[in-house]
């Protein structure tokens, strides 16, 4: 049976939690998070009434208290070993070379932590951090023997232990890495921002690659990011329709369910409207889709359906629809995954639309991970039985044919694309099919237009020249 | 075994109060009876007017004017360990050496410095 870590997306990481009488290195620079993860590890043990204990050897209890009073964790119930210099160190008579720190400090420390831990008798202890005994260590054989048997004593007792260590160059730790039975990394990169990473767990496996990690005033939150696994279900093929025969006609009925649809053009062609087509039809069968906007304000886009006869209102008020904006600077592409997924669970989503992949891409810090990232969140949908639109805008207008620019075509069962055209001197839309897995299609464009009635889409326009050179024209 | 240390005077010389404080500590710990001095004029008095088997000196923080008294402590036949920092220079280290009594740097070894007292006592 595992142990909750108290972080409900690392327990997902850790495949259920930590395995129990183990010790467990927690690595990370300055300002990472270990000591809140500490704490959410400990409150976890409080929760299922199991006394735990937090020995400090840097930081003062007092300054514990207090920086984790700025964030909603009740830590009244923790026990304190504050073995922590006292401040009357830094005075000049305090200082001393007469003996090494080694010989003079090392026996009070370990005299009270085995005599704590004899009377509490923790089932769960936090040591932060382990780095400050190095240097009462004579040297480093006798560090990994004190380390060592420290352990030994604290795993006898039956107690599941994480400690921190800061690492540098100058001070590595990789001793501690050899001795643990777990390693949880922190780390924190102005452009990629908060990750957690397990390097080793004896005993268990675990999710492999860097997660998302976000330090909120709830403490810390784990996103996963989640490798779909590789067998994927076998699904009768089901023909989801457009609702606008046109439509279906390009594409032999509609798009299958439980597949990516990439819907691809310029801007302003009509490729959110176009998903939100399958959106409204996929509700006038009384399933449930959700929209997430990175782009376009709800309102703005809500006014927008309304006034072409989409009734994003309604849909949202009989719970068909779910519509959200994602604010691509705050959310990191593991956490909106986290979301989707969980969305996914919570309202039984059966279509789920991204719009738009620029947006995405904002998310992951513009990182060169997109198709990665996209793959893992788009294969883990299909898993779950969700059909998946994905709204790509392409840079060109008019010029060389490209269906996307991110490379993620590979992804998509269907891709749709949709061109400006010229007809007669004038500028039109159009629509076509580049790519179906599941079944043949038109390799005609039609003309579509977005009127106060919805969408509207022509006869094959059997006269367009020139599409695959970019530069689309009408040939009488 | 039958600590005998109770009836062996020592004087600890440190200008160092946390050092003689460490160093007394560890001292007493071995039962032995214990004279402080933090300076030199005290260090002066007790070798003068009191009867002491061992003296302890830490030179940290003292003047040159202490290797005198060195001179006077080999005069009365008392035994002395001089401490010294590892930061000493050569020359003040190769002085030291010349008063011919055992010399140890700091930090010192618990073990080494309790063996190295009882021998010379």
């Amino acid at each position: 049976m595992k142990l909750s870590t108290g972080i409900s997306g690392l327990d997902e990481i850790l495949l259920g939690g930590l395995l129990p009488e183990k010790a467990y290195l927690v690595r990370g620079a300055s300002g990472c998070g270990k000591t809140i993860l500490g704490i959410h590890f400990l409150l976890a043990g409080i929760k299922n009434n199991e006394t735990v204990l937090f020995i400090t050897l840097s930081e003062t209890e007092k300054n514990i208290r207090n920086n984790i009073k700025s964030l909603n964790l009740d830590i009244d119930g923790l026990n304190f070993l504050d073995l922590s210099p006292e401040s009357k160190f830094f005075s000049k008579v305090e200082t001393y070379d007469i003996f090494s720190p080694a010989d003079v400090e090392r026996q009070p420390v370990t005299t009270k932590i085995v005599e704590t831990t004899e009377t509490l008798k923790p089932k769960r202890v936090f040591i932060d951090s382990m780095t400050q005994l190095r240097y009462l260590a004579t040297d480093v054989y006798n560090y990994r023997r004190q380390v060592l048997s420290f352990l030994r004593f604290i795993k006898e007792n039956g107690i599941t232990v994480l400690f921190t260590s800061e690492h540098s160059h100058d001070a590595p730790d990789d001793d501690l890495m050899f001795i643990c039975d777990g390693i949880i990394t922190l780390s924190f990169s102005t452009e990629k921002g908060r990750s957690i990473e397990i390097s080793k767990y004896r005993g268990s496996d675990f999710l492999k690659g860097k997660h998302t990690v976000k330090i909120t005033e709830n403490g810390i939150s784990v996103f996963p990011n989640i490798i779909p696994k590789e067998i994927y279900p076998e699904v009768e093929r089901q023909v989801i329709s457009s609702g606008i025969p046109e439509i279906d006609e390009l594409l032999m009925g509609g798009i299958e369910k439980n597949t990516i649809t990439i819907i691809t053009g310029p801007s302003g062609t009509g490729k959110t409207t176009l998903g939100t087509q399958f959106a409204k039809e996929t509700a006038a069968r009384g399933e449930n889709s959700a929209i997430y906007l990175f782009e376009e304000n709800v309102n703005i886009f809500t006014q927008r359906c309304e006034l072409i006869k989409i009734p994003i209102k309604e849909m949202i008020k009989k719970g068909t629809l779910r519509l959200e904006f994602i604010e691509p600077l705050l959310y990191s592409a593991d956490e909106f995954s986290d979301k989707v997924r969980k969305d996914v669970e919570m309202y039984n989503l059966n279509l789920v639309m991204i719009d738009s992949i620029h947006g995405y891409r904002l998310a992951m810090g513009g990182g060169s991970e997109l198709q990665q990232r996209l793959h893992s969140l788009c294969k883990s949908l299909i898993l779950k039985g969700v059909t998946v639109l994905i709204i790509n805008e392409t840079e060109l207008i008019t010029g060389d044919f490209k269906a996307t620019e991110h490379g993620i075509s590979y992804l998509a069962d269907n891709i749709v694309f949709l061109r400006y055209i010229e007809i007669k001197g004038q500028l039109k839309k159009a629509i076509g099919i580049l790519k179906k897995r599941l079944s043949d299609f038109e390799k005609t464009l039609r003309e579509l237009e977005i009127t106060k009635d919805g969408i509207k889409v022509g006869v094959p326009l059997v006269n367009l020249r020139g599409i695959l050179k970019g530069t689309p024209d009408w040939d009488d | 075994m039958i600590n005998n240390n109770f009836d062996k005077i020592l004087l600890v010389v440190n200008s160092n109060k946390k050092n003689l404080e460490l160093l007394c500590r560890f001292l007493k710990n071995e039962e032995y009876n214990l004279l402080t001095a933090e300076n030199i004029h005290d260090f002066e008095d007790i070798i003068t007017n009191r009867k002491i088997n061992l003296a302890l000196c830490d030179v940290s923080g003292f003047s040159k004017e202490i290797i005198k008294l060195f001179g006077s402590l080999e005069d009365k036949d008392i035994p002395f360990i001089i401490i010294y920092s590892p930061k000493l220079d050569i020359k003040s280290k190769k002085e030291l050496l010349q008063k011919g009594s055992s010399i140890i740097e700091k930090p010192l070894a618990p073990e080494h410095l309790k063996e190295l007292i009882k021998a010379m006592i």
